[in-house]
C-alpha cells in the first residue's frame, strides 16, 4: 500500500535554524472578523458541537 | 477463574481519563456484590487538558482538580491510593487468583505494600513522565518547566508571570515552548500552551519585546503526532501544515522543526535536527514536554520468575490485541491497531489510554544521518483513552453477566474519531481556538483517500473554539464526579 504524502510547504532554509512561514497564507480581514463575530461563531459552536455528535455516533463507541 | 468467584473482583490500575471511565461504567452497570477497586497514588483526579490555564494563570490548581475518594465512596468502589509495582497473572506461592502488588502512596500508609486479589484487571496507568531522558529537562532539577500535572502548571504559571514582569521592565525575553525530546507526544498541548502564552504577552502589551519560539519533533507543522491531516475548505483540499503554519505566521511564533532536545542547561536548550546538525537557542522562559513512557510494573509467574516482556513491550506499554509485526511505515494497516485491549495471553487483563503499546507510529518516522530518532508518538489521550475505558468496562460486564464466552466489545483508534481545541487565548468574547476534528484517529487509507474522512475531519479558528473548550473543561468535571446524567456524556 502507498501512503500518500503532502509536499512539506514550510521547511527550513538552509543555514536557517527555524522555518520560512511565508507561504503560509494569511487571513484576511474578513476572516479576522468572522473569528470574532458573536453571531456567526454561535453557528460554528453548534456545527462543531454537531460533527463531534456524528463522530461519536459513527464510531465504534 | 470466574466460575469460582461468583462475585467478582476487579481492579483497575490507574484512575485518570481512561480508568476514571471505566470505574464509573463497572459501578453503573454491574449487579451489587461485585467488587470494583480503583489504584492511584493520586488522591484527585486532574482534567489536563484545562492544565495549559492553570500554566498561564488563568486557572487555579482547585479548578481542575478535584478528590476521588468522595466520588468513590457515593459510586461504591474502592479506593486505593497507591502505586502499582508488580503483576501476578497467575497467582502466586500463596494463591493460584491472580493479584497485582502495590505501594502505598497516602500519608497514613506511605510505604507499606500489600497484594490485591482479581478476576479482572484494567490496566489504565497513564504515562511515566520520563523527564530524565533529556539531561537538564523538567521542574525537578531540571531547567524548564512543564504543564504536564497540576502542580507543574501552577509554576509554569508563576514562571510565566516573572519573565512577563522582567518584559514589562523593558527586558527582551526570549520563551521556547514545545517537545523536550524527539520521541515526544501530544504535541498539540504544547501547540496549545504556545498561542495561550501568545495570548498572555498581548495582553500584558509586552509581545513586541518577547522572542517566541515552538519548538518541536515534528517534521512539519501541524502533524500533531498524527501524520498531519487534510482539510476540505472553500472546494479545496488543504493540509493542516498550512492551517496551523496561518496561525504561527499571524501570531508571529517562530518554529523550529524535526528538532530533537538532547540537553537543557541554565538558559540554553540544545537540539538536533534532522539534517543532523546540532544546534542551541538561549532562553528565559521554557516549557519543554517530557516523553513518555509505561510506569514500571514488572510481571512475575507463580514461582516468582520474570515474565515482564511477556506482558509489557520494552517501553513499559503493555502489548495488547495488536499486530506488533516489524514492518516498513509503508505497510502499516489500519488493522494493526488494536480492537478489544485485551493484554496478549491473558483474557481477563485489558490495557487501555496511554498504557497499552501502539503497533507504530501514526505519524512518518525520522531519523536524522546520526541515527538520532525523531518520531512523534502517538497520541492516545483524551477522547480515544475515555472510549477505550469504556470498551473495557463493557466487556467485563457482559463477561461477569453472560459467562466466560461473552465477546469482547470492539473500540479501534482507526473507527474512533476525536477532537482537539487547542486554546489560543481565553475570554468570552475575546478568546479563540483552534478547534480540530479527525475521524479515525489512526488513517486508513484502504477506505479514506486521504487516510481521514474529509466530511468529518476538519479545522476552525475563532472564538467558538474557546467556547467549546470551556464546555468541555465543565462538562467532563460533571462527568468525572458522577453527577446527574453523567453517563449521558459522551466519552
Amino acid at each position: 500500500m502507498t501512503i500518500p504524502t503532502n509536499e512539506q510547504q514550510l521547511t527550513t532554509p538552509a543555514g536557517a535554524e527555524v522555518a520560512d512561514l511565508s507561504k503560509a497564507p494569511m487571513p484576511t480581514a474578513s476572516t479576522l472578523k468572522r473569528r470574532r463575530s458573536i453571531l456567526f461563531q454561535l453557528t460554528r459552536f453548534a456545527v462543531f458541537n454537531a460533527r463531534i455528535m456524528r463522530m461519536v455516533h459513527k464510531g465504534a463507541h | 477463574m470466574k466460575a469460582s468467584h461468583p462475585m467478582a473482583d476487579i481492579v483497575i490500575l490507574g484512575a485518570g481519563v481512561s480508568g476514571h471511565t471505566a470505574a464509573l461504567h463497572l459501578s453503573r452497570l454491574l449487579p451489587k456484590g461485585h467488587k470494583v477497586t480503583v489504584v492511584s497514588p493520586n488522591s484527585q483526579w486532574n482534567w489536563i487538558p484545562s492544565n495549559i490555564w492553570v500554566g498561564v494563570g488563568k486557572m487555579t490548581k482547585k479548578d481542575v482538580v478535584f478528590p476521588l475518594a468522595p466520588v468513590y465512596a457515593r459510586k461504591g468502589i474502592d479506593f486505593v491510593q497507591a502505586k502499582a509495582t508488580s503483576l501476578w497473572p497467575r497467582g502466586d506461592a500463596d494463591d493460584p487468583r491472580p493479584a497485582v502488588e502495590v505501594e502505598h502512596t497516602s500519608d497514613s500508609r506511605r510505604g507499606q505494600t500489600e497484594r490485591i486479589r482479581y478476576d479482572y484487571l484494567v490496566n489504565a496507568t497513564g504515562p511515566q513522565l520520563k523527564f530524565q531522558m533529556t539531561q537538564g529537562l523538567g521542574p525537578h532539577g531540571g531547567h524548564t518547566v512543564s504543564v504536564c500535572t497540576a502542580e507543574h502548571a501552577v509554576d509554569a504559571a508563576a514562571a510565566l508571570a516573572e519573565t512577563i514582569a522582567t518584559l514589562k521592565a523593558g527586558t527582551p525575553q526570549t520563551l521556547v515552548v514545545g517537545m523536550g525530546h524527539g520521541t515526544c507526544t501530544c504535541e498539540g498541548a504544547a501547540f496549545e500552551y504556545v498561542f495561550n502564552v501568545d495570548h498572555e504577552l498581548r495582553q500584558a502589551g509586552v509581545r513586541d519585546r518577547a522572542r517566541l519560539v515552538y519548538l518541536t519533533n515534528e517534521k512539519e507543522l501541524g502533524d500533531f503526532g498524527v501524520g498531519g491531516m487534510t482539510f476540505a475548505e472553500s472546494g479545496f483540499e488543504t493540509t493542516s501544515e498550512l492551517w496551523t503554519g496561518s496561525l504561527f505566521r499571524e501570531r508571529g511564533v517562530e518554529a523550529i522543526l524535526g528538532a530533537h532536545v538532547d540537553k537543557v542547561e541554565p538558559g540554553v536548550v540544545h537540539y538536533e535536527t534532522l539534517d543532523g546538525t546540532r544546534h542551541t537557542l538561549d532562553f528565559d522562559f521554557g516549557m519543554l514536554l517530557p516523553p513518555f513512557g509505561g510506569v514500571p510494573l514488572t510481571a512475575h509467574d507463580r514461582d516468582g520468575s520474570d515474565i515482564t516482556s511477556e506482558l509489557f513491550a520494552p517501553s513499559g506499554f503493555m502489548k495488547v490485541d495488536a499486530d506488533y509485526t516489524a514492518k516498513p511505515y509503508e505497510e502499516w494497516r489500519a488493522a494493526d491497531w488494536p480492537k478489544t485491549y485485551q493484554a496478549v495471553g491473558y483474557d481477563n487483563i485489558w490495557a487501555v489510554g496511554i498504557a497499552f503499546a501502539p503497533p507504530h507510529q501514526i505519524s512518518r518516522p525520522h531519523k536524522s544521518p546520526n541515527g538520532t530518532v525523531i518520531a512523534p508518538s502517538p497520541p492516545r489521550t483524551g477522547m480515544p483513552s475515555g472510549v477505550m475505558g469504556k470498551t473495557a468496562a463493557l466487556s467485563i460486564v457482559d463477561r461477569i453477566k453472560r459467562g466466560p464466552s461473552a465477546p469482547n466489545h470492539e473500540a479501534s483508534m482507526a473507527n474512533m474519531g476525536a477532537a482537539c481545541v487547542a486554546s489560543a487565548g481565553t475570554g468570552m468574547r475575546t478568546g479563540s481556538a483552534a478547534a480540530m476534528t479527525m475521524m479515525p484517529v489512526v488513517p486508513d487509507y484502504e477506505t479514506y483517500r486521504t487516510g481521514r474522512s474529509l466530511e468529518d475531519t476538519r479545522g476552525e479558528i475563532g472564538l467558538s473554539g474557546h467556547w467549546v473548550k470551556l464546555m468541555l473543561h465543565y462538562l467532563f468535571i460533571h462527568k468525572a464526579k458522577g453527577r446527574l446524567g453523567w453517563q449521558f456524556i459522551p466519552e
